[in-house]
């Protein structure tokens, strides 16, 4: 056999090949850092600029309509950001099917080379931030439309082999509850309410998130109002509460709901956990982790006057996607296995028989190996949840974001906020801390 | 040329070949409107076309029309309210509105008063002809005709799906209600089921 590997000559020139690919090609998530710093710098048009710049492009065309729509709707541009999610909807159908060049590709190369279709978490996101959108539009038959796509989607995903905690969407489920309650569809909402609180009891057996109390009060005051007497009385049992708003009352007023998307989602990184010269020939096993962006806050409260909420956390993406990763991790380090085992056999084969050609081969497998990092980077580490019933009139509310011991962090004015009568009124704020660059 | 080096070749020359055979330019061709072509099983505008029509057609065909033409002495006037769109996809109701505005005028059976949006487009016209049109060609306020009865309506969705097999079931209702003492003078359904069924595999 020829020793290429072991020869000075080669050596050099093996580091040196190594060296000017900077030890492999840059992963997707390394990309995203100059987007990221003008999120933090609160400039999500300068973001959408560097991505526009960019330009759709093979297999993570997805990933730019999810971060153009996020980007959009930081700007206020939420017709414009519901085009965008239409476009990676229409992206994940067509390419949801398994495709053999991709994985045949996949197999040689990285699984970087696989089209990019999200985590089930990640499909589901795109309906819940669609019907946001509209509701901020105050097109609230349209979001009505979404929730009905996420009832189809969840539907369909729980039909997969996937572990059933990764399908349950708790949050999703409970924004369709408040959009058939503004709807006035009284057993609609209960019921998306009811597979809202199941949802969070599977979630809260697996993350450190709670049932929010927004949630309780809402599944006490509509089964009171459906007449369920003995589910209302096992909710006030279960729950412990003992003074709720009735109905009757709540109708009678509007209500404003915020929700807070804080933060920055988990990004992942590379991590090379094989690197050896096995038969004189170097050898790389790359799988991607999850690296969590620093935060600092506590919660949200809104205020007008005297009435004011406190948000609750509603939805844990840093913990759904290191669960979502977790679940998916064997079967990534097995195909990474297995790739490195295929490369290292035919780069060996290929330099018995021309040393260069074997050598170039070696490099090439050797930098290509790169663990897949992409994932929608623009979503929020979490979402917090406020419902704040308030007589019907035009308000100016004020949002306080706050850290540790509710020191506040950042405030916001919503300025001439017209609250309906019997009907909802929806904000929201995407906050990122100035220290999310650095590592939790 | 070693074995493993042909394979390797035959593998590259192939995912080449997959790559190439999606690039290409844009292809157009003309088609008939009343044509029906299906690409994604979402309500399309065939499904539109075809539902406004046979339900105008239901609709014209009905006692309540003969009743109160043979009453009134003239045919009634109708404006279209608020069809909401209840199903599991965005559909654009506006073309689904044009397509029973169209058919009911063309239909010479009934008089068609304009919607709440154009009449105020119509209102502003009027103020502004009132300033600016000599007398002659001036129109006067007040003198709107009012509808007899309006015509409101949903589009519902029932969706069975099992992976990739979608059963899709469009219901359409739509309500003539009398401006008068608010009688459902007629009650139309009209009902659509398509199968989807996707591919588990692609190139």
């Amino acid at each position: 056999m020829l020793q290429y590997f072991n020869t000075v000559t080669n050596r050099r020139l093996c580091l040196a090949l190594l060296c000017s690919m900077g030890g492999g090609c840059a992963t997707y998530s390394e990309s995203f850092r100059p987007l990221e710093k003008e999120i933090i710098a609160q400039h999500p048009e300068k973001a959408l600029k560097i991505l526009e710049k960019r330009q759709p492009s093979g297999n993570d065309r997805l990933l730019y309509f999810l971060d153009k729509a996020m980007f959009l709707r930081m700007m206020g541009k939420f017709k414009e950001s519901n085009q965008s999610l239409e476009e990676a909807k229409k992206y994940i159908q067509k390419y949801s099917p398994t495709s053999i060049t991709e994985e045949t590709a996949a197999f040689f190369v990285n699984d970087s080379t696989r089209a990019f279709i999200g985590s089930p978490f990640e499909q589901v996101l795109v309906h819940f931030y669609e019907a946001l959108n509209y509701l901020e539009m105050g097109e609230i038959d349209a979001a009505r439309v979404e929730a009905q796509q996420v009832d189809i989607k969840l539907k369909i995903l729980s039909q997969s082999d996937q572990n059933p905690i990764l399908i349950a969407d708790p949050l999703a489920r409970y924004l369709t509850g408040i959009i058939y309650e503004d709807l006035a569809e009284w057993s609609n909402a209960l019921i998306a309410y009811r597979k809202a609180y199941e949802a969070y009891k599977a979630h809260q057996s697996q993350y450190t998130l709670s049932i929010p109390q927004y949630l309780k009060h809402d599944l006490i005051r509509l089964t009171d109002y459906e007449g369920l007497r003995n589910e209302r009385d096992k909710y006030i049992k279960e729950f412990n509460i003992k003074k709720w708003q009735k109905q009757q009352t709540l109708k009678k007023q509007g209500e404003v709901i915020f929700i807070l998307n804080n933060g920055l989602a988990p990004i992942k990184r590379q991590q090379t956990v094989a690197h050896a010269a096995i038969n004189n020939q170097l050898v790389r096993v790359s799988l991607p982790l999850y690296q969590k962006r620093k935060n600092g806050f506590s919660n949200a409260r809104i205020s007008v006057g005297k009435n004011s909420a406190i948000s609750t956390e509603v939805k844990n993406i840093n913990a759904v996607a290191d669960k979502t990763l977790a679940t998916f991790m064997p079967g990534i380090t097995a195909r990474a296995i297995a790739r490195a085992v295929a490369k290292h056999n035919v780069s060996r084969e290929v330099g018995n028989h021309h040393a260069l050609a074997g050598l170039a081969m070696m490099v090439t497998n050797y930098a290509t190996e790169v663990a897949d990092t992409r994932s929608w980077l623009t979503l929020p580490g979490e979402l917090h949840l406020a419902r704040l019933p308030l007589k019907p009139g035009k308000y100016d509310l004020t949002l306080e974001l706050r850290g540790a011991g509710n020191n506040v962090l950042h405030t916001y004015q919503y300025k001439d906020m017209q609250v309906k009568l019997g009907t909802k009124t929806y904000l929201t704020y995407h906050w990122v801390s100035p220290h999310a660059l650095r590592n939790r | 040329m070693p074995l493993v080096m042909k394979k390797l070749l035959i593998i590259f020359v192939g995912l080449s070949i997959f790559t190439l055979a999606g690039c290409g330019g844009t292809k157009v061709s003309r088609k008939d409107v009343n044509e029906t072509i299906d690409l994604s099983g979402a309500w399309n505008d065939s499904d539109s076309r075809m539902v406004s029509r046979a339900m105008i057609d239901d609709m014209l065909d009905q006692r309540w029309l003969r009743k109160f033409t043979k009453k009134k002495r003239k045919p009634p006037t109708v404006i279209v309210g608020r069809i909401r769109n209840l199903s599991h996809e965005h559909i654009n109701l506006n073309t689904f509105v044009a397509d029973i505005e169209r058919a009911m005028v063309n239909s010479g059976e009934v008089e068609f008063v304009a919607s709440r949006d154009e009449r105020d487009d119509i209102r502003e016209e009027r103020k502004d002809q009132d300033l600016h049109a000599s007398e002659k060609t001036r129109k006067a306020m007040g003198q709107e005709a009012g509808a007899d009865f309006m015509l409101k309506g949903t589009v519902n969705t029932i969706i069975d799906a099992n992976k990739k097999t979608q059963v899709r079931f469009y219901q359409v209702d739509l309500n003539l209600i009398s401006m008068t003492d608010n009688r459902k003078v007629w009650v139309g359904q009209k009902k659509i089921k398509k199968l989807v069924e996707g591919s588990n595999l692609r190139y």
